[in-house]
């Protein structure tokens, strides 16, 4: 019962096919990403930013999944945390005269306290309005920095010490980056399924009444859970807007992130870990052959 | 700044408040019912502030004019709407009602995008507008006052439709406990369906109004949704009069903090929002509709 728990809840008795799998899966993966990781010398610059909004994509909608899948905690405000990882990012990096790269756990971490911060609040609120409230947060940020100068308000901020480092270099450490956070976030979460933690989440994403009376405390789980997914999508952000270079609130605060997420983990499969890889292919998929006809980027 | 310029904020604030209250009512309706949170709210208001606008251009109607066909429209559309799409995901939890009523939002956005550019339009009601009433130092503006006249009397008309008519009292009976108001033999999908026709009847209005007075672009739904849910969420869960208090509340945030630095409004709006979440995180008037 430990494997596919979160891939199918039903399980049959024959789980030896299953494990035969599971004994090629950890060899297999990292044979798959020993091959991504390779990719800076054999893709061109353009491919190679595409591959970074995948798996940014990915690996957000995965911290998305897991919160709306798993905790029933639905947000529709994920772009705050993007667009304030992002800008803690950029203005870290441009105060200190910081390489951008290093300043990600800063982005990381100070998302991570922001989130601390408005949880009590926004956990006051249930369901829909719980992810009503995370929209409102976005909003806040979106017209806070709108109105400071020292964040380059409406114009936006460009990020200052990325030209000391080489274009060649710059994009394959953002490749490198962006792998790391999807590969990362797949991994954790694998991991996390197959533990004790894991099997307290599925509880709750069934029925959390009946797994708190079993003894699961549902509100710090979900509270741990909300604000480590909140430190991961501020990683990811600033490492998106790495790769763009330059952020601008009304970008960085759009709903529009909102949009693509929740297609990229309803097309794929909520509640799947597989999911969001899936959603995420289509999107972009979709996104690079209808672009003709009109279909809106990030 | 003077005591007058103080008193004509406060007095401003109230009046937008009261719009936004009537933005709010709607949502709090909906959710109150059926417990559904339509995420599309903004953006049907601002569609049927573009049909005004359609109407105007077309047919030379007035806005004021506009509301005889832009709500019994907008009633039909909320009836269908219910019946084809919402009554599917009422009572099947938080997220489905969510994700189609989120979708709604993107794809009317789009659309209205698409067919109407991004262009940023306004409803133009004439001299109304600009005229104002002058009481000593202080001037109200007419505007604002008929507005909040409005959105007033449809607070109390919505308030007697509830709690005086005979459609009121299954209303009621639905909300509470569904499945017993069903073996009553109320059809509750269908009250459903009246209901939000009622709803949509409230954004038509809503809509036209918040045209009038704000010039309007495709994107600006979801601005006007979040300040509808604060109104709705201040004032407290499904209590229409709290909607009204939690409206007011808001509004005096915006143009209090629109005087202390422009573009400042909105945020002190929200951040009162927070405020009010953290010292009354039940809303101000706590009652359900009974």
């Amino acid at each position: 019962m430990k494997h596919e728990i979160s891939l199918n809840p039903v399980q049959d008795g024959s789980t030896s096919r299953l494990a035969i799998t599971n004994a090629w899966r950890l060899p297999l993966a990292v044979v798959a990403v020993g091959l991504a990781s390779l990719a800076p010398w054999w893709l061109g610059a353009a491919d190679l930013r595409l591959c970074v909004e995948l798996f940014i994509l990915i690996a957000i909608a995965q911290m998305w999944n897991l919160l709306g899948g798993y905790a029933g905690i639905i947000v529709v405000g994920p772009q705050a945390f993007i667009g304030f990882g992002a800008y803690a990012l950029f203005w870290t990096s441009n105060y200190f005269g910081m390489n951008p790269f290093l300043a990600l756990p800063l982005a990381g971490l100070a998302t991570a306290v922001v989130a601390r911060i408005f949880a009590p609040l926004l956990f006051r609120l249930r369901g829909p309005y719980f992810a009503i409230g995370t929209w409102v947060l976005a909003e806040i940020f979106r017209i806070a920095v709108l109105n400071t100068d020292t964040l380059g308000a409406g114009a936006g901020m460009s990020l200052e010490q990325i030209g000391t480092m080489e274009r060649w270099t710059r994009n394959a450490v953002a490749y490198w980056c962006a792998l790391a956070a999807a590969v990362g976030v797949i991994g954790v979460l694998s991991f996390l399924f197959r533990s004790h933690i894991g099997a307290a989440l599925t509880a709750i994403r069934d029925d959390d009444m009946a797994a708190q009376s079993l003894g699961v405390n549902v509100e710090l789980v979900k509270r741990i859970l909300f604000i480590s997914s909140a430190a991961v999508i501020g990683m990811a952000g600033g490492v998106y807007y790495i790769n763009v270079l330059h952020i601008s609130p009304d970008a960085a605060f759009s709903m529009n992130w909102t949009a693509y997420i929740i297609f990229v983990v309803i097309i794929g499969g909520l509640g799947t870990l597989a999911g969001p890889v899936v959603g995420g292919l289509i999107f972009l998929g979709m996104r690079e052959t209808l672009a003709n006809y009109g279909a809106p980027g990030i | 700044m003077n005591m007058s310029g103080w008193i004509e904020i406060m007095i401003g604030g109230l009046l937008l408040g009261m719009l936004y209250a009537l933005f709010g009512l709607g949502l709090s309706l909906g959710f109150g019912v059926m417990k559904l949170i339509n995420l599309a709210h903004g953006d049907l208001m601002v569609l049927a502030a573009l049909m005004s606008a359609v109407l105007a251009g077309v047919a030379g109607f007035n806005p004021f004019a506009s509301l005889l066909v832009v709500v019994p429209i907008m009633a039909v559309v909320g009836y269908i709407a219910q019946r084809l799409l919402l009554n599917r995901v009422i009572g099947t939890g938080p997220l489905p009602p969510l994700l189609v009523t989120f979708g709604l939002s993107i794809i009317l956005q789009n659309a209205m995008q698409e067919i109407f550019t991004a262009d940023t339009r306004s409803l133009q009601v004439g001299a109304i507008t600009s005229d104002a009433i002058v009481l000593g130092n202080v001037s109200i503006g007419t505007f604002p006052l008929l507005v909040a006249l409005v959105s007033l009397a449809v607070y109390v008309l919505t308030d007697a439709v509830i709690h005086r008519t005979r459609a009121g009292r299954v209303l009621r009976a639905t909300a509470d406990d569904g499945a017993t108001a069903r073996l009553m033999g109320v059809r509750d999908r269908r009250v459903f369906a009246l209901s939000m026709a009622g709803v949509f009847a409230l954004i038509g209005v809503a809509g036209i109004f918040y045209g009038i007075r704000t010039p309007f672009a495709p994107s600006s739904g979801p601005e006007r949704l979040l300040y509808a849910f604060e109104a709705v969420v201040i004032g407290g869960l499904g209590s229409i009069w709290g909607t009204m208090l939690g409206g007011i509340a808001l509004g005096l945030s915006q143009l209090i903090g629109e005087n202390i630095s422009t573009g400042f409004g909105p945020l002190l709006g929200h951040v009162v929002f927070f405020i009010l979440l953290l010292l009354k995180p039940e809303g101000l008037l706590k009652k359900v509709i009974k």
